[in-house]
């Protein structure tokens, strides 16, 4: 597996070309911007574009999609049944189906929108804006922030620590990284993170320079 | 406007006695795990690492100037009397790791995950960390002197004789009452 990562200004949003050596196809996580970088990166790889993955409605995350099926015709996968006008394949709750080769699962993560899903490709989860590096998705209310902590905990934490997170925003992290230095989805207050550091490191903090 | 892709591979299983030996005859490693290897006084610089992971490894006194790391995993790495110069680092991962007298001086550092870092009597002068975050960082003696600190996040982060002089503090984002102005 390859996994380009593809940056757009415009809303700040990572976007993936995700491509299969063995079978010469490839899947794009959200089009936040399709433009000519990652047409070469595609083409220059002779990769044949099957499928299109949104991690929800939002136009930082789809806005090359148009674009996007202009030039190629992959099948759109979301939880959204229309996107733009285009008709997508449905994904509801939890499952697994099959694109570009790859056995891709998909997880229900409402909270940051509606229509939130995350993707796991081998093990590398794609989460759109329910998680990001040591945030959580932004939600509207107390009850949305509810039920996406629900599903990351549920969902994301019971995953192994060097599983690898592609956020729709920011650096990438892991399932590790996110247990211990993601406050809200910890819930917790100082003196537990304090404690939570102490566990990080295996090292010997002697030689550490604040002498702990 | 975009911003230039990198790859991640799934990684090749290649002994680590063997890794050793590439570092000293190549210049580019792709999709490497270096997990857990001490780096123990390597001058590795100019050297590319694309998707290598080096979760929870060693680097004393090892110098890794102008190198390029794309995609790369440095979690729970220990960096003590290192240089990283002029180096590029993109879209990688330093969570939970520890910087102790080091240095990241003049370099590229975009879209890096710093979460948890425990920094002391180290030094990011003169570099641009556009996009990175530093949530629950632990930041002692260290320096953001002159840096381009656009988009980079500073939350629940510990600071103590931290300096960010002629740095554009305005357009970084910290948590409530963290903001050093």
């Amino acid at each position: 597996m390859k996994v380009y990562f593809h940056y757009s200004i415009e809303g700040f949003s990572n976007g993936y070309l995700v491509g299969n050596e063995k079978t010469g196809e490839a899947l794009i996580v959200d089009p936040g911007m399709m433009d000519r970088e990652l047409l070469a990166h595609i083409e220059n790889n002779r990769f044949k574009i099957d499928a299109v993955l949104i991690t929800h409605n939002h136009e930082s995350h789809i806005r090359g999609l148009q674009t996007l099926l202009r030039v190629y015709k992959p099948r759109v996968y979301a939880a959204d049944a229309e996107l733009k006008g285009i008709k997508t394949t449905i994904l509801q709750g939890d499952g697994t189906f099959a694109a570009s080769g790859f056995a891709v699962r998909y997880f229900a993560t409402p909270g940051h929108s509606p229509d939130s899903l995350m993707y796991q490709i081998e093990n590398v989860v794609f989460t759109g804006d329910a998680i990001s590096a040591g945030r959580i998705g932004g939600t509207n209310n107390a009850y949305g922030k509810r039920n996406l902590l629900t599903h990351l905990r549920n969902k994301l934490l019971t995953q192994a620590d060097d599983i690898i997170l592609m956020p729709g925003h920011g650096p990438p992290s892991t399932v590790g990284a996110e247990r211990l230095f993601n406050s809200e989805l910890m819930q917790s207050g100082a003196d537990e993170t304090d404690q939570r550091r102490d566990m990080v490191n295996p090292f010997d903090h002697e030689a550490l320079y604040w002498g702990q | 406007m975009t911003y230039s892709g990198v790859m991640f591979s799934t990684l090749q299983d290649i002994p680590k006695s063997r890794l050793y030996e590439m570092l000293a005859e190549q210049s580019v490693f792709h999709s490497l795990d270096f997990s857990g290897i001490e780096f123990r006084k390597l001058d590795l610089s100019g050297k590319s690492f694309i998707a290598c992971r080096f979760s929870r490894s060693l680097f004393t006194e090892t110098k890794l100037d102008k190198c390029r790391f794309r995609m790369c995993f440095f979690d729970f790495a220990r960096f003590t009397k290192c240089t990283l110069t002029c180096t590029d680092i993109q879209f990688s991962s330093f969570a939970g790791a520890h910087l102790n007298d080091s240095t990241f001086e003049n370099s590229d550092l975009l879209h890096d995950n710093f979460n948890g870092l425990l920094s002391g009597n180290s030094s990011f002068n003169d570099s641009d960390l556009y996009n990175s975050r530093f949530v629950m960082a632990t930041l002692k003696d260290t320096s953001f002197q002159n840096c381009n600190l656009k988009k980079t996040m500073f939350f629940q982060t510990s600071r103590d004789k931290v300096s960010f002089k002629s740095s554009n503090t305005r357009e970084a984002i910290f948590g409530k009452g963290e903001n050093p102005e």
